[in-house]
């Protein structure tokens, strides 16, 4: 009786299996490198940018938070990269050379990475100190932006029966794009203020410029919209 | 006589294929595997599962060369 078919059919399927373990594991390995690699540059080119400036350093300090969070997991997952390519090395499994090279730069990367992370954690308390100050000199200038618009917009002509409607629409509008931009600063600066773990300023002339000028630009665009009618 | 030739040859031909069951059924079950658990992002120990899959196929194709009959003689002509 003859088996020669059968054993033909079923002796090479383990030795197949392997070989596809060989053709799929590093193509993966490969891409998730390529995956870590991406992210290590963006965390470099992130982390290297000179610092001048509040906004510069906040930048880097809020980058250089999510960079802490994240590096431990990336250098696992490049660690049990490595530890794949041992395994498959200790069965004579074929990596590619450049492959090998691919994970080796991503080590280097890494190494890389680990350096100017200490390099920025080292400046961080001189630089958090330097931007304080400035940003001690930022928030009276601001005030007083928002006194100067204050005082504008609670000018008498804004509630004159007088005035040319128009042209104080016009004026409004200017000084509500003013108001716009004033508060958007105001939140930015406490929020600089969290990160240099100050007191949060508060404001709180903006609140009153708001209901000021909100209630004159109600006012003027109703009128507007009452004689459109 | 005749009767206990073929009886006899019926008996070794199922002697015969019953050595094919076990490497039948792992055949099969490897033919179900999915290969590419073995680098799922979540799987716990992906070292040892690869490296117990390596092994494991090499045992079956040691298994498989050693254990699959060619041919036997059944003494019919």
């Amino acid at each position: 009786m003859d088996s020669k078919g059968c054993r033909s059919t079923l002796l090479p399927t383990p030795k197949d299996f392997i070989a596809k373990i060989e053709e799929m594991v590093p193509k993966i390995i490969r891409e998730r490198t390529d995956e870590s690699k991406k992210w290590l540059r963006k965390a470099l080119s992130n982390l290297s940018k000179p610092v001048s400036n509040v906004e510069e350093f906040v930048e880097q300090n809020g980058h250089l938070v999510y960079t802490n969070e994240n590096f431990q997991n990336v250098r696992d997952r490049v660690d049990l990269f490595g530890q794949i390519y041992n395994t498959l090395a200790e069965f004579q499994l074929k990596v590619k050379k450049e492959d090998k090279d691919n994970f080796t730069e991503c080590v280097q990367q890494i190494s890389q990475l680990s350096t100017i992370i200490q390099s920025v954690e080292s400046t961080q308390e001189s630089n958090t100190e330097t931007f304080k100050k400035t940003l001690n000199e930022l928030i009276p200038q601001l005030n007083s932006q928002i006194h100067n618009l204050h005082e504008e917009s609670i000018d008498p002509i804004f509630l004159s029966g007088e005035a040319n409607m128009f042209e104080v629409l016009k004026v409004l509008d200017e000084k509500e794009a003013r108001f716009k931009e004033l508060e958007t600063r105001s939140l930015k600066y406490n929020q600089w203020q969290e990160v240099l773990q100050t007191q949060p300023t508060i404001f709180e002339e903006l609140d009153t410029l708001r209901e000021d000028l909100t209630l004159r630009c109600l006012m003027w665009r109703s009128l507007q919209e009452w004689q459109e009618l | 006589m005749v009767r206990d030739i073929v009886e006899g040859a019926f008996d070794k031909v199922k002697r015969f294929l019953t050595r094919f069951q076990p490497l039948l059924e792992i055949y099969w079950r490897n033919k179900q595997v999915d290969l590419s658990i073995l680098v799922h992002e979540r799987l716990r120990n992906p070292v040892e599962s690869l490296s117990n899959t390596v092994k494991l196929f090499t045992y079956y194709h040691t298994l498989f060369n050693s254990n699959l009959p060619s041919m036997t003689e059944i003494g019919l002509l």
